[in-house]
C-alpha cells in the first residue's frame, strides 16, 4: 500500500480546494442580507428553479423586516426539541387523566350495586333434585313495637324472613322501628356475608348440619334456611346439604372459624358491604313522611265536612303505608347488619365441586394444565408491567430529549 | 462597527470557508448557500462570542454545521441539478489548457475520493489538510474530543491511501519529485 504523507494530503486538498472559483457576489450578498436589505431580486432569480431554497430565502427576507417575528421564529427553531418533549409530557398527562377518569367511571356502578338494598342473604333453594326440606328459623328480626302497624310486611328473597311471623322469645331485640330512636351508636352499618364449602366423610353430612345448628345457637344466632339431600339408594350421587346461619355480627369470625373445623374447607369467601348510606336515607325518608303525616292529622282535626275528612284520611292512609314500608326496609337492613349471614354447603367426600379446579390424574394432563396456567400468568404479567414500562419509557424519552437539548445548548454556549 | 466586524470576518475567512464547504459538500452552489447561511447565523449569534477563545474554529464550526444541515436535510431529498456537478467552477488563474486539464483531473480524483468517505471522516480531513486547523481546533469545530478527531483523521488517511486513484496521484507526485531532484 502506498504511504501518503501529510504533506501530500495537504497539497492534494489545497490544489483541489483552491480550484473552486469564489462567487463574485458571495460576500456582498452576505453583507446585504445582514443589513436587512429586502431587495433580493438577484438571488431569487438565481434560485428560481430551487423551490425550497427560494421559499427559505423569502422567509428570511420577511423575518428580517420584522424583528419580533424573527425573534419568535428563532426561539421556536432553537427550542424545537424542547417543544416536542413538552408535547410528549402533555400528551402523557392527558392520556393518564383520561384513563383515570375512565377507571373511575367504571368503578362507580360497582360501588352503587354493592350497597343496593335487598341483597339476598339467603341462598336460593336448590332445584328439583333437592329432596330436603327448607325450614324457617326463629325470627331474628326485631319485632315491630306497638306503634307499628300489624300489617307491616317485608320479605327477603327466598322467603327466609317474614315480619308477620311471631317473634320468638329467643330472638334478639336489638332493633327499634322508630326512626328517631333507631340505633345510631354504630359508626357504620356493615352487611357481612360468608360462604363456606365443607367436605365431610362418609355419612357425615347430617351430623355436620346438626353441628352447624348447634353452632348457630351457641353463638347467639339462628338457622335461616337448611336443606339436605339424602339421595339414599341413588348410585353415584353422594348426599349433600346446605344451611344458612344468621350469626350476630360480633360472633361471626368465631362462628366461621368453628364451622371451618367441622370438615375440610374446600372454599371460603366472605363479603362485607357498607350500607350506612341506605340506612341514613331510609331514616330521612321516614322522618319526612312522618312530618307530613302529622300535618295531615292536624288538618283532619279541623275538617268539618265528611268529604274533607275522607279526603284527608285517604292521604293519611297513603302516608302511613309508605312509612310502614320504609320502616320494614329499615328493620330488614338493621337485621342484616346486626346479623351476619353464613351459608355452609356440606358435601360428602367424592363429590366434585363444580367451581373447583378439575382434578388431573395423569401427569400429562397436569403438565398441560400447568402449561396453560403458566401461559396465562405470563400474559397477565406482561399486561401488568406494560403500563409502568410505558410510563418509564416516556419518562426516559423526555429525559433524553431534555438532555440532548441541554447538551446542544451547552456546546453552543461553550464555543 | 458591527458591519465592519462582519466584513472583517468575510475578508479573513470567506474564501477558505467557501472552499472548505466545497470540499465537504462536493459542489459550489450548495457550498455557497451553506457558507452564506453559516455567516448569517454566526452574525446573528455574535453576542455569544464573548466566551469564545478563538473566532476561527467557531466560524468553522458554524460552517460545518451548516454543511451538515445541507447534507442531512436538503441534498438527499432533491434531484441532481446541473450546478451540483462537482467540477463546475473549478478553474485556475492559468489560461494554459494543459494545466487546466491536469488540475481538473486531480480535482476530480480528490473530490471523488472525498465523497466516498463518510461525512464523519470527510469533515476532519478537510479541516485538517485544507483549512489547516489543529486537531484541537477541529475538535472544537465538530464538537468532538481531540482523541476522536485523531482517530478519525487516521481512519480517513488510511481509507484515502487505499484508494487506487489517490495512490496513483501519490505515485505521480513521487515521480515528479524524483525527476526534479
Amino acid at each position: 500500500m502506498t504511504v501518503i504523507d501529510d504533506q501530500l494530503f495537504g497539497r492534494l486538498l489545497v490544489e483541489t480546494g483552491d480550484g473552486f472559483e469564489i462567487p463574485e457576489n458571495g460576500m456582498a450578498e452576505i453583507l446585504r442580507r445582514s443589513l436587512g436589505d429586502a431587495s433580493r431580486a438577484e438571488t431569487d432569480a438565481e434560485a428560481e428553479s430551487e423551490t425550497a431554497a427560494e421559499t427559505e430565502a423569502e422567509t428570511e427576507g420577511a423575518t428580517e423586516t420584522n424583528p419580533l417575528l424573527h425573534s419568535v421564529r428563532g426561539t421556536l427553531r432553537s427550542h424545537r426539541l424542547l417543544a416536542v418533549a413538552a408535547s410528549v409530557v402533555v400528551l402523557a398527562v392527558a392520556v393518564a387523566g383520561v384513563s383515570t377518569a375512565l377507571s373511575h367511571h367504571t368503578v362507580g356502578p360497582k360501588a352503587t350495586s354493592s350497597i343496593a338494598l335487598g341483597h339476598a342473604t339467603a341462598p336460593a333453594t336448590h332445584g328439583a333434585a333437592s329432596t330436603g326440606s327448607a325450614e324457617q328459623g326463629p325470627l331474628g328480626v326485631p319485632s315491630a313495637n306497638a306503634a307499628a302497624p300489624k300489617d307491616s310486611t317485608f320479605k327477603v328473597s327466598g322467603g327466609a324472613v317474614s315480619a308477620q311471623a311471631p317473634a320468638s322469645t329467643a330472638a334478639p331485640t336489638t332493633g327499634n322501628t322508630s326512626p328517631a330512636t333507631a340505633p345510631t351508636g354504630k359508626a357504620s352499618y356493615i352487611e357481612q356475608t360468608g360462604t363456606l364449602t365443607l367436605q365431610v366423610g362418609l355419612h357425615g353430612v347430617a351430623p355436620t348440619i346438626s353441628a352447624l345448628r348447634n353452632l348457630a345457637a351457641a353463638n347467639g344466632g339462628y338457622v335461616a334456611n337448611s336443606q339436605t339431600q339424602a339421595n339414599a339408594g341413588v348410585p353415584g350421587v353422594a348426599p349433600s346439604g346446605s344451611i344458612t346461619l344468621q350469626i350476630p355480627e360480633a360472633n361471626f369470625p368465631a362462628a366461621l372459624h368453628s364451622a371451618e373445623a367441622l370438615g375440610k374447607n374446600l372454599q371460603l369467601s366472605t363479603k362485607a358491604t357498607n350500607v350506612t348510606g341506605n340506612y341514613v336515607n331510609l331514616q330521612a325518608q321516614i322522618a319526612a313522611l312522618q312530618t307530613s303525616l302529622t300535618q295531615y292529622e292536624l288538618i283532619m282535626t279541623k275538617a268539618q265536612s265528611i268529604g274533607d275528612i275522607l279526603s284527608v284520611q285517604s292521604q293519611v292512609n297513603a302516608l302511613q303505608t309508605q312509612i310502614q314500608q320504609l320502616q320494614g326496609q329499615l328493620q330488614l337492613l338493621n337485621s342484616e347488619t346486626s346479623y351476619s349471614t353464613l351459608t355452609v354447603q356440606v358435601q360428602q367426600k367424592g363429590v366434585v365441586i363444580h367451581n373447583q379446579t378439575p382434578h388431573h390424574t395423569s401427569g400429562l394432563s397436569r403438565a398441560w394444565h400447568n402449561s396453560v396456567h403458566g401461559f396465562a400468568d405470563g400474559v397477565e404479567g406482561i399486561i401488568s408491567i406494560a403500563g409502568p414500562l410505558l410510563f418509564a419509557l416516556i419518562c426516559i424519552g423526555v429525559l433524553l430529549l431534555a438532555g440532548r437539548v441541554s447538551w446542544r445548548r451547552w456546546q453552543r454556549h461553550n464555543l | 462597527m458591527l458591519e465592519h466586524d462582519l466584513e472583517t470576518w468575510l475578508e479573513e475567512g470567506y474564501v477558505s470557508s467557501f472552499r472548505t464547504a466545497c470540499l465537504i459538500l462536493g459542489n459550489r452552489s450548495d457550498a455557497e448557500e451553506a457558507v452564506q447561511e453559516a455567516y448569517l447565523r454566526a452574525w446573528r449569534f455574535r453576542d455569544s462570542l464573548t466566551s469564545v477563545p478563538s473566532i476561527r474554529p467557531w466560524l468553522y464550526r458554524v460552517v460545518v454545521n451548516s454543511c451538515y444541515s445541507k447534507l442531512r436535510q436538503e441534498i438527499p431529498h432533491r434531484d441532481h441539478r446541473a450546478s451540483d456537478d462537482p467540477l463546475t467552477g473549478i478553474a485556475g488563474p492559468e489560461a494554459n489548457p494543459d494545466t487546466m486539464a491536469e488540475r481538473s483531473e486531480i480535482a476530480e480524483t480528490v473530490l471523488d475520493a472525498l465523497q466516498q468517505l463518510p461525512v464523519s471522516l470527510r469533515v476532519p480531513i478537510v479541516l485538517r489538510y485544507y483549512a489547516d486547523l489543529s486537531e484541537k481546533d477541529i475538535a472544537l469545530a465538530i464538537g468532538r474530543r481531540p482523541g476522536t478527531v485523531k482517530s478519525r483523521l487516521h481512519e480517513a488517511r488510511r481509507r484515502l491511501s487505499e484508494n487506487p486513484n489517490i495512490a496513483a496521484l501519490a505515485d505521480d507526485a513521487e515521480l515528479d519529485q524524483s525527476e526534479e531532484a
